[in-house]
């Protein structure tokens, strides 16, 4: 199966993944609250069945993890991407031990008892009603249900459905199964991250394996990557301080969207009428789409879609425009799970066109 | 015991015409109350028809003046005079004869007099009747009067009043359909429930019921219209106005109405649905009632009445389960008019036609889904269906948790002995959400104030929200900052331009809405006023629903007063306790008795309240001084802690009397007294608690 | 999404930052936001992810661009007539106005 196949999959059917970079951490003690209240860019007051999608930032402001904090009987569950689960732990139990005294909370990493499967994709609900029941139709974007020992979390960063299953390691082996034999009638496809990566960016949902070293000296910020509406400025959180420092002093360059008829790799400087204005970011190439898309760094008064932008690779000149995101009109959006199946699903339909 | 509540008069009036008859009528013959509106200019608005009271036609309600007081242009509709046409012949129908003040009046109205006035109207309706007893005014939205027709059940069942008259009425008033027009909700046609097209059709009209103790009504010999045999609440803590789409908040308002009548699920034969016809209801309502209800065969008969007398707001609960029960009486249920086929999701046959359908109905619901997610089910039926009482213990109720939130800050039970070392006015001081992990984006100044409150009084024992915790509040007007806004939005952009947005939270229970979506609470929940003492009512409320069933953990309970300026002395905040029920209250502080009466009745009430003492050593009031002073000499003469809440905190109709009651439970908690009787007089009601150390 | 880029960039750029100002303001009065309009990224998500607003908002994003802005928009559903980002509330802004090839 070709990443292109996967790809297709997740935008016409369905796709099943092992997400192992993602970790689980269980945060439970008196002060639990209060380490994530701490930890968290957004409020971990959380409800029952809801879904908290916040970063976690270092001193300088710089992003160490993505993370969905879930409440889990008396304590919280942190389902993170970007550090690994030893780094993140290690990160937590620092900041529990910054207070004196120090706040009363176990921090344990669950990755040796649970595992992470993810199914995405405009049919996935499909797939995974399939297995958990009808009550899986109505679940709104950010919430949860637990069914058994299954931890079913509504999330999705590809723009289609998305739902993530935590389970016992014990059972991961045939969940997977029991998903496969419920997709097969879908088109349930195995995909790698890769393939999940691709279609973050052209839904422009933010990836943290999308962060590198720049040119820039300092460390991207959620000002320079749009993520500002992930943070509450009023809140106390660790790294607060350094962003609204750079909030005030004004930033310089922001995330923009691009794509390219020709070939371009991260890092690569481009100019606008022949001065140069930025970097890229990331660029990877869209099946969806047909050409290469990305993220470019591009200084604020540039930063804006439909510029012409020029490169100079060493296979020459290469052409880039930068676009309005998302850049992909998502099958999803136009399926109803009370009224849609993908067995009569009409034919000729289909995500990958352009955006208007 | 037999404790149940039967109903023994009932009084209508509707766009189907006024009195029993008139609806009788209708009904067979199969006529609907749709008619292009000409009441005022709908020419800008996505809608034409609506369902309205014949006994208004002519009328016209006036442009605002620049100052867009959205009262003035309701004058010619006065709401006491059409609840009176429906309250009287309810009473009449009932031929009851009782003392005055043991007949009680619990009125529903989302909209009341002009969006101004609420408990005044219920007043006026109570003076119009010769009700003495307690008069409780309901504000949930759409679900108002079932919500009123349990709580009036309930006032039975605790032995409050001997009489309950329970009901609803709204009227239709431009800005309420320019408001739901705004929103999207509104049909270009007629109303057709779980059919095409989608949408609802606004209607006005008032319905009310007299109830009693079954035993009361056998004893003079009286036939009944049927049985109250059960009542739920619950709380989507979805959205403002959409209802939770997996239909959660509606199945536990089921379930719980079901296990409060003793009934087993299958066993439903009839339910009278919400059904607005809107595209957001009648699927979610359709699967909720085949998962909760449904069985192979023995899925209920589902019908709506939207589509005969249109969505009569406050009135619906009520009018719907009158014309179900005149259709009972004669054994048939209610059709679903202008059906011509099913919406996906929805039933294929809602007993669709024109004309009630034969059939014997034994055991029933009533399900009503309001806007901010206030859900109330009845379960009523035949009187031979209700099963001898087999409540659960009564558990004592305890509360754990105090939060006040005003002029002075925030305090919690450690900081409340504090905060009445001076007397609180002017509005509420900046207080921290954001430190309190409360996001404040989405909710206005009242939902802000009173989930302030709410949380602080769940921290007190780190109490987590879950299905089993409900939220009662005392509010007594719409959100001051909502309204500016939805007259502001209509000023700027004409009527047509109404903000939705504005007109969803303007509604009296959007805090209660806002609140509970916040924090997570689900369980039962309910927005009440009585003009003062509201917040009162509100936790002697909670504490006879902790007391009566089993369907809640805990309940936070109190009142919120939002900035009007208007008043002189203003003190804005709110103010909430955390009841609970405990085998064990060791050391705690117990709800123990509580009495409701008239407003005239004050002693009354304290009588109820101090049954088996005779003396407190604390005594607090929210009312005149020489009601104090009397109090004094009667039931705490040499005491210490003896107050006039109005010396402690400015002029706030729901919020005061609870701080009050927060002031005597951080008293009783720092054993600085054993007993303290609380008193709330002069609102629409007389509210007294009595609260007690329960040492081991 | 038209696939050419505008003649005369230092205009294009001064108007796209003017219509961005005013659809931030726009969005910002709907959601309530107590912050700065700036702190609104351009390419956040308005439904679902991002603003996170919800059907309400919709309609109140639709009448703010007609009465606000003097944008008249056909339909109902913003995410059908491709309003899903902030950009893209910017893009329909500057199409009407002619600002946008």
């Amino acid at each position: 199966m070709s990443l292109a196949d996967e790809v297709g999959a997740l935008r016409t059917s369905a796709g099943l993944s092992r997400l192992t970079d993602v970790s689980v951490v269980r945060v439970d003690g008196p002060d639990a609250l209060d380490l994530l209240q701490s930890a968290s860019t957004q409020s971990p007051y959380l409800r029952e069945g809801r879904v908290l999608q916040a970063l976690l930032l270092r001193d300088d402001a710089g992003l160490l993890a993505d993370v969905f904090i879930v409440t889990a009987d008396e304590g919280f569950l942190v389902l993170a991407e970007g550090p690994s689960e030893k780094e993140l732990i290690s990160w937590l139990f620092a900041l529990k031990d910054r207070r004196l005294p120090p706040r009363q909370a176990e921090i344990r990493g669950m990755s040796t008892e649970w595992a992470v499967l993810g199914v995405d994709g405009p049919y996935a609900w499909e797939v995974v009603a399939g297995l958990l029941g009808p009550v899986v139709l109505g679940m709104p974007y950010l919430t949860l249900l637990r069914s058994g020992e299954i931890l079913c979390v509504r999330a999705g960063k590809t723009g289609e459905y998305g739902y993530l299953l935590v389970a016992p390691r014990s059972m991961a082996a045939d969940l997977e199964a029991r998903l496969i034999r419920v997709g097969f009638p879908l088109d349930l496809v195995a995909v790698g991250r890769d393939a999940l990566d691709i279609c973050a960016l052209e839904n422009w949902h933010f990836s943290i394996r999308t962060l590198r070293e720049t040119s820039l000296g300092f460390p991207l910020t959620p000002i320079e990557l749009q993520l500002q509406w992930r943070v509450i400025y009023e809140r106390e959180f660790v790294g607060v301080s350094a962003l609204r420092a750079r909030r005030a002093a004004g930033p310089r360059v922001r995330a923009t969207c691009f794509m390219t008829e020709g070939s371009i790799a991260a890092g690569q400087r481009v100019q606008l009428a022949g001065d140069d204005v930025g970097e890229v970011l990331a660029a990877r190439v869209s099946p969806t789409l047909g050409r290469t898309i990305g993220s470019v760094l591009l200084e604020l008064p540039f930063a804006h879609p439909h510029l012409t932008l020029s490169a100079v690779t060493d296979a020459g000149l290469v052409s880039l425009l930068t676009c309005t995101a998302p850049l992909v009109d998502n099958l999803s959006l136009h399926i109803d799970p009370h009224k849609h199946t993908y067995a009569t699903r009409a034919s000729g339909a289909s995500s990958g066109e352009p955006a208007p | 015991m037999d404790d149940a509540v039967v109903v023994t008069g009932i009084g209508a009036v509707s766009a189907l015409g006024t009195g029993l008859e008139a609806h009788r009528t209708a009904l067979w013959m199969g006529r609907d109350g749709f008619r292009v509106v000409t009441r005022f200019d709908t020419s800008r608005m996505g809608a034409h028809l609506a369902a309205t009271w014949p006994g208004w036609d002519g009328r016209e309600q006036p442009e605002p003046g620049n100052d867009g007081d959205l009262a003035d242009t309701a004058q010619a509709f006065p709401l006491h005079e059409l609840a009176l046409v429906a309250a009287r012949e309810a009473w009449s129908n009932a031929s009851v004869a009782a003392d005055a003040r043991r007949v009680a009046l619990v009125f529903g109205t989302c909209f009341g007099q002009g969006f101004r006035d609420f408990h005044a109207v219920t007043q006026r309706i109570a003076t119009g009747l010769d009700v003495a007893g307690p008069r409780i005014t309901i504000s949930t939205a759409c679900a108002s009067s079932t919500n009123a027709i349990g709580l009036g059940r309930d006032l039975l069942l605790c032995d409050q009043a001997d009489v309950v008259v329970a009901g609803g009425a709204d009227i239709l008033l431009r800005e309420a359909f320019a408001g739901f027009s705004a929103l999207g909700v509104l049909s270009a046609e007629a109303c057709a429930p779980f059919s095409e097209p989608q949408g609802t059709t606004l209607g006005e009209g008032a319905g009310f019921l007299v109830l009693e103790r079954a035993v009361d009504a056998a004893r003079r010999g009286k036939r009944n219209w049927g049985c109250i045999c059960g009542y739920g609440l619950s709380a989507d803590g979805f959205h403002e106005t959409t209802p939770d789409p997996t239909g959660a908040g509606v199945a536990r308002a089921i379930r719980g109405a079901l296990e409060d009548a003793g009934w087993v699920p299958t066993s439903i034969d009839f339910v009278s649905a919400h059904a607005t016809g809107t595209s957001n209801n009648d699927q979610m309502e359709w699967s909720v009632i085949e998962r909760e209800l449904g069985g192979g065969d023995s899925s209920p008969l589902v019908s709506g009445s939207k589509g005969q007398i249109g969505h009569t707001q406050g009135a619906a609960g009520a009018l719907e389960l009158i014309l179900a029960l005149i259709c009972q009486s004669e054994g048939r249920v209610p059709p679903t008019l202008h059906f011509r086929g099913a919406r996906p999701g929805c039933p294929s046959d809602p007993i669709a036609g024109s004309h009630p359908r034969a059939r014997t109905v034994s055991r029933a619901l009533k399900l009503s889904a309001a806007f901010g997610g206030a859900n109330a089910v009845l379960a009523y039926g035949e009187r031979a269906v209700s099963p001898p009482s087999c409540r659960p213990p009564r558990l004592p109720v305890v509360v754990s948790g105090i939060g006040v939130v005003g002029p002075r800050g925030a305090f919690r039970r450690s900081g409340v002995l504090e905060l009445t070392r001076q007397r609180s006015v002017g509005a509420c001081a900046p207080i921290d959400l954001h430190g309190m992990g409360i996001d404040p984006r989405r909710l206005d100044r009242s939902a802000r104030w009173l989930t302030a409150a709410a949380t602080l009084a769940m921290q007190d024992e780190r109490k987590r929200a879950t299905e089993r915790t409900g939220l009662f509040v005392g509010c007594t007007r719409m959100p001051e900052e909502s309204s500016r806004r939805c007259r502001e939005s209509i000023r700027q952009r004409g009527i047509a331009g109404t903000s939705a947005t504005a007109f969803a939270r303007m509604s009296v229970n959007a805090p209660t809405g806002a609140c509970s979506r916040a924090l997570g609470l689900l369980g039962p929940t309910s927005t009440v006023s009585v003009g003062d003492g509201s917040g009162l009512l509100a936790v002697v409320l909670a504490a006879e629903w902790l007391a009566l069933r089993n369907d809640a953990d805990w309940i936070v309970a109190g009142g919120v007063d939002e900035w009007s300026g208007r008043l002189p002395d203003e003190a804005e905040g709110a103010a909430c306790l955390l009841l609970e029920r405990t085998p064990t209250p060791n050391g705690a502080v117990v709800a123990a008795q509580w009495g409701i009466t008239g407003p005239d009745d004050a002693l009354g009430a304290v009588r109820r309240a101090m049954a088996g003492r005779s003396m407190v050593d604390g005594l607090i009031v929210d009312g005149e001084a020489s009601l104090l002073n009397h109090l004094r000499e009667l039931v705490a003469p040499g005491s210490r802690l003896v107050e006039q809440a109005s010396l402690t905190w400015g002029t706030s109709e729901a919020s005061r009397s609870c701080v009050m009651a927060a002031h005597a439970v951080a008293h009783l908690a720092a054993k600085q007294a054993q007993a303290v009787l609380l008193i709330a007089a002069g609102g629409a009601s007389s509210i007294a608690l009595l609260l007690e150390r329960s040492d081991p | 999404m038209t696939h050419s880029a505008p003649a005369d960039v230092a205009l294009y750029l001064d108007r796209r930052e003017r219509t961005l100002g005013e659809v931030r303001r726009l969005l910002a009065s709907i959601i309530d936001f107590k912050g700065d309009p700036t702190d609104i990224d351009p390419d956040a998500g308005l439904f679902g992810t991002g603003l996170g607003l919800d059907s309400l908002d919709a309609v109140e994003i639709l009448v703010g661009l007609e009465i606000d802005l003097g944008i008249k928009v056909e339909g109902e559903d913003p995410v059908r007539l491709g309003l899903r980002s902030v950009n893209a509330v910017v893009d329909v802004v500057m199409r009407a106005r002619g600002e946008l090839p």
